[in-house]
């Protein structure tokens, strides 16, 4: 069943994907997400934080002050448990979506 | 660069003035905005565009949102109700389908609806001074509306994303609680009993026992089951398909 929040969702599959892999701060994840994306999926800092901030207060995801390698603090953002938690069942939604729009447009096709 | 990291911070601070968050709050979040704002800026080779062209896109993102600050003040309070997958497939359909059940065992009570007996006879019967019978207590309105409450169950179970077992376990809820209540009454008879020295052999006892098991535990869970086991037989032929 695909859940009527998908499109929130789509963000936040995009984020928790890409902070399954290491810990990011708030811009490398950003534009890690935009490359990887091919540009299609793109935050701002006004659409970005305040999911972030959610997503913390959810419990998805921890946050801490780190340096990068330039030496300049960043707050880097990290998968806690629950957060790999969700993933498993908003990446199987999105797999059901892609495959019902595919019937969707192969039955137009037809 | 640090005079442009202290204007991004001071620009992020007052862009956040307005907000309920706390000195903390803000404090915090402006030097996190200020970072990202900075590393948008030192970007732009990979970007393909100028410096001033890159201040103007992260002044533009900063200024985007109007209500940023109370967008980032209502993210930071969320406080969402947590329901774990087991409540939702389980703890919810399986308790709510038990109340519904105990609601209309109550309505027909109270409505001045009698139970009809019977006695199962094991061995001999009612004219043989040893005969062995199980009495049976059946309330026929509540066994009819049994496999419409466990096909509930299981269909809220199913919705909710229940594996089969926990479909099944939805809709046999009522059965969990009412065997449990049979165990621990029998637990207490034993040990009140024990204490009491009147204790009930499990001879005397049985067959009150099991008439009471079988009236309200067993009869009902196949009464039930008429009703979970269309759903999750048409899931395994789901699957199969």
């Amino acid at each position: 069943m695909i859940s009527p929040n998908i499109k929130r969702g789509s963000a936040e599959l995009a984020i928790l994907s890409v902070l399954g892999e290491r810990p990011l701060h708030g811009y490398e994840l950003a534009r890690r997400i935009e490359t990887r994306t091919g540009g299609a999926l793109r935050f701002t800092l006004a659409s970005l934080y305040p999911l972030l901030y959610r997503m913390e207060a959810r419990g998805w995801l921890r946050a801490s002050w780190d340096e990068t390698s330039a030496g300049r603090a960043r707050r880097y953002y990290r998968l806690t448990a629950a957060g790999r938690k969700k993933l498993a069942p908003l990446r199987k939604e999105w797999k059901e979506l892609f495959r019902a729009l595919g019937r969707l447009a192969e039955a137009h096709h037809a | 660069m640090p005079d442009r990291q202290r204007d991004w911070r001071e620009e992020a601070l007052r862009k956040l003035a307005d907000s309920k968050l706390t000195c903390e709050d803000r404090d915090e979040i402006s030097r996190e905005l200020a970072g990202y704002l900075e590393d948008l800026c030192a970007d732009t080779p990979s970007r393909g565009i100028n410096e001033l062209t890159a201040m103007q896109h992260a002044a533009a993102e900063l200024h985007e949102d109007q209500h940023l600050g109370a967008h980032l003040y209502r993210a930071r309070k969320e406080k969402p109700m947590q329901i774990n997958d087991r409540t939702k497939r389980l703890w919810l359909p399986g308790t709510s389908m038990l109340l519904a059940s105990v609601g209309f065992l109550a309505i027909l009570q109270i409505a001045g609806f009698r139970p009809y007996f019977l006695t199962l006879w094991l061995r001999g019967g009612p004219a043989t001074p040893h005969g062995l019978g199980w009495p049976l207590e059946f309330y026929f309105p509540w066994l009819c509306i049994l496999p419409f409450l466990g096909a509930a169950g299981a269909y809220w179970s199913r919705r909710a994303g229940g594996g089969a077992a926990v479909q099944a376990m939805a809709g046999f809820f009522c059965i969990f609680v009412f065997l449990a209540s049979f165990l621990t009454t029998l637990l207490f008879a034993f040990v009140i009993g024990g204490i009491t020295g009147n204790i009930s052999t499990p001879r005397t006892l049985s067959p009150e026992f099991a008439g009471a098991v079988a009236s309200w535990v067993v009869i009902p869970a196949i009464a039930l089951m008429l009703g979970v086991l269309p759903f999750l037989r048409g899931r395994t032929q789901q699957s199969a398909a």
